[in-house]
């Protein structure tokens, strides 16, 4: 990474661990910059790669921030700079939608907007085609997740779309915040974890002495570990996507996004579970900051796709490939994408 | 950044410019060589004996392939030896007479080796002529490995052995064990230890078969009664064998094998479900699939860390650790999803795969550090102490 993106990262991070409003952080968030994390410099970006937006995004699942920065990224770079002048980098998704689609006017609701009622432009996919919408002709419902953290339905009448062509589905593309939120949500949670496993002293000793904690513990670890690395990964086969779509290779990331959030949903089990039953009751209490991640990680996990979703459908783009043909497969997308990326 | 915990950083594998080429003529390789009478073969594929592969697959150049050509070696480059180790695996290919030789014995005596161990030993083990196996384990040390009792002592002209190694995988085809033995008397725990290269075929050394509970014989005991060997058996530095020994097992921990090893049920069941399954049958694919696919993704990156220089010891036992349960949830999930009707004791590849693996599974987070030795080391990385 470059100075100039690890500067990026610092300046994330103050602003994530700053402990302002969320509608306070968004603005900070949108006044470093930070959703033109993709957009080439010349373009007013920071040029940033696939691989920088996974540790941008996982740093403000680390703190436990819950704004749209991912989409945020994301849209910017599926909609461009118009995002940024037109719509003050404001984009979010809508997870589902339900409507019609007539002479390029979308009538109908948007549901699970994250962030909708401060958003500008919203992304969704209507008849097998995504499109943008300006949220300014909206009718707002909002709503929270289970953590708190806003997240609307938009009703939107004869409102003007316009399409945004995008190398997978949008409810992939969606996926994909959420994988890196988990990625960091869950290291942040281990990190309060060993924090208070060194400190929470029973039996004459610390805690994280005993053995039944610290196998659970590594246990944990190991789960974070597998959600990061595939985090990381998928975040570069979407990144071959963009690439290759104006080129002459047509990439799909969608088997690599699929295996990677339906990695993360399971490894919430062991991170929740472990997290929890390490801080004993303190971690069950309002004033103490655990359930600020694990809270997140029931919600996140279940977004853009829970087990159930991505199971069957990876096991459909597997089953397709059969048995004859899997491995041939998977290691010619990964070579594809490393090339790519070096 | 420096606030954060990230137990695992990853690194991107660049695979070799040719990969793709690397890839099909390993493929193509495998298919001139491989026998496929007996579908258990594909799925034991590191711990199968088959001297004639074995012998080819050195004449075609894949088994030494990082080690420097002045000793008959490749001189290629850790990512196209990886990119050969998972195809063999993948295609189940028997690798299992030259497999430590090629992983272990190789590397460790090119980092520590005098140029006369490396120039006795290293052509032979390219050309796949000379196998190896490893002597840690003994009856009062097993996870406790400092607990080695095996003597050294020093004699006019060399060392003489005595003591007993358990649990030896291969030693009844190898001509080499690399030993970890106590070669200073008195010495306790990690101190004391020295590494020591035996040619098996020394007067006084007896190997007996241990035979495991599905009929097989990988492992062995083996007992040395006053065996002399000369100056040059020892490794690296007298009393430095800890530190080399973890070393290595670092290589041990680190490779591909971990994970792909019972690709070949997965592969068979996905066959068997057809291009269009049910729901609950592309479920278990999918699960399947994705860890599968996170693993492959960590098994590169701990290969990445390697090649350019870096210890990946803790990003190694994470990736054994979870590779471990993979292997196991593979054969359990499967036979769990088979449908009614399904013969286990049947003729098909799926029936006799699956009727080895579930009897073998256990032994996979045994072997190469108990899954909770694991654990243990990834919570004292974790800062646990």
């Amino acid at each position: 990474m470059s100075t100039e993106r690890q500067m990026v990262l610092d300046t994330a991070e103050r602003i994530f661990a700053g402990g302002a409003t969320p509608e306070t952080m968004w603005q900070q968030v949108i006044e470093a910059g930070l959703p033109a994390l993709l957009l080439p410099e010349a373009d007013g970006g920071f040029g940033g790669d696939w691989g920088d937006a996974f540790s941008l995004i996982r740093l403000a699942g680390y703190h436990a921030v819950g704004l749209p920065l991912g989409e945020a990224i994301i849209g910017v770079a599926l909609f461009g700079s118009e995002a940024i002048s037109a719509f003050d980098s404001r984009v979010v998704f809508a997870e589902s939608a339900s409507g019609t689609l007539d002479g390029g006017n979308f009538t109908g609701i948007l549901h699970g907007v994250a962030s909708g009622r401060t958003a500008r432009l919203v992304l969704a996919s209507i008849a097998g085609q995504t499109v943008g919408l300006d949220i300014s002709g909206a009718i707002v419902t909002p709503g929270e997740t289970l953590a708190g953290d806003p997240c609307d339905s938009l009703e939107f009448r004869a409102a003007p779309a316009s399409l945004c062509p995008v190398p997978t589905s949008l409810f992939a593309l969606g996926a994909l915040p959420r994988i890196a939120q988990i990625a960091g949500a869950m290291d942040g949670a281990l990190a309060l974890a060993i924090g208070h496993a060194n400190e929470r002293q029973q039996f004459g000793k610390p805690i994280g002495k005993l053995q039944a904690v610290q196998q659970n513990l590594a246990v944990m670890a190991e789960a974070a570990a597998a959600v990061n690395c595939a985090g990381q990964a998928a975040f570069q086969a979407a990144g071959q996507a963009l690439v290759s779509t104006g080129g002459a290779v047509k990439f799909d990331p969608e088997f690599e996004i699929a295996a990677a959030k339906l990695r993360a949903n399971i490894a919430v089990d062991a991170g929740t579970a472990i997290a929890h039953q390490v801080h004993g009751g303190i971690g069950f209490t309002q004033d103490y900051a655990l359930h600020r991640f694990t809270r997140r990680l029931y919600v996140w996990r279940a977004e853009f796709g829970n087990e159930r979703f991505w199971a069957e459908r990876l096991g459909v783009l597997t089953a397709v490939q059969g048995g004859d043909k899997l491995w041939a497969y998977l290691t010619a997308r990964s070579d594809l994408v490393a090339m790519g990326a070096a | 950044m420096h606030m954060t915990v990230q137990t695992f950083s990853v690194e991107t594998l660049t695979p070799p410019p040719d990969a793709t080429a690397l890839r099909n003529q390993v493929r193509a390789f495998i298919t001139a060589n491989i026998k496929r009478d007996d579908p258990r073969r594909l799925v034991n594929s590191w711990a199968v004996p088959d001297h004639d592969f074995t012998r080819a697959l050195g004449e075609a150049g894949y088994i030494g392939m990082v080690l420097p050509t002045e000793y008959g070696g490749g001189g290629r480059s850790q990512t196209e030896r990886y990119v050969v180790l998972e195809e063999l695996l993948a295609a189940g290919a028997p690798v299992g007479l030259h497999w430590i030789a090629d992983r272990q014995t190789g590397p460790l005596l090119l980092k520590y080796g005098t140029e006369t161990q490396r120039k006795r030993y290293l052509p032979g083990i390219v050309q796949g002529k000379i196998f190896a196996c490893i002597g840690l384990s003994e009856p009062g040390a097993g996870s406790d490995l400092s607990a080695v009792r095996m003597r050294a002592d020093k004699v006019p002209g060399g060392w003489r052995l005595n003591g007993q190694k358990l649990w030896t995988t291969n030693a009844h085809h190898a001509h080499l064990m690399l030993a970890l033995v106590r070669s200073e008397r008195g010495s306790e725990r990690h101190a004391g230890l020295s590494q020591y290269l035996i040619e098996l075929a020394t007067p006084g050394i007896t190997i007996r078969p241990i035979i495991d509970l599905a009929g097989g014989h990988d492992f062995n005991e083996v007992f040395f009664e006053d065996v002399f060997v000369d100056e040059d058996a020892l490794v690296g530095t007298e009393g430095q064998g800890w530190a080399q020994a973890t070393a290595e097992l670092t290589l041990e921990r680190a490779g591909p094998e971990r994970y792909i090893s019972s690709l070949g049920v997965l592969l068979e069941f996905i066959r068997m479900a057809g291009p269009a399954p049910d729901a609950a049958t592309a479920s278990v694919i999918g699960k399947l699939t994705a860890e599968l696919w996170t693993l492959r993704q960590m098994s590169m990156s701990v290969l990445a860390k390697l090649a350019s220089g870096e210890d990946p010891a803790l990003e190694a036992t994470i990736v054994k650790d979870l590779g471990n349960l993979y292997e196991q949830e593979v054969v359990r999930a499967i036979q769990a999803a088979t449908p009614s009707g399904f013969d286990l004791m049947g003729d098909s590849a799926c029936a006799k795969m699956l009727s080895l693996l579930v009897q073998v599974a256990p032994s996979f987070s045994l072997r190469g550090g108990t899954r909770e030795i694991l654990r243990g080391i990834v919570a004292k990385g974790l800062g646990l102490r």
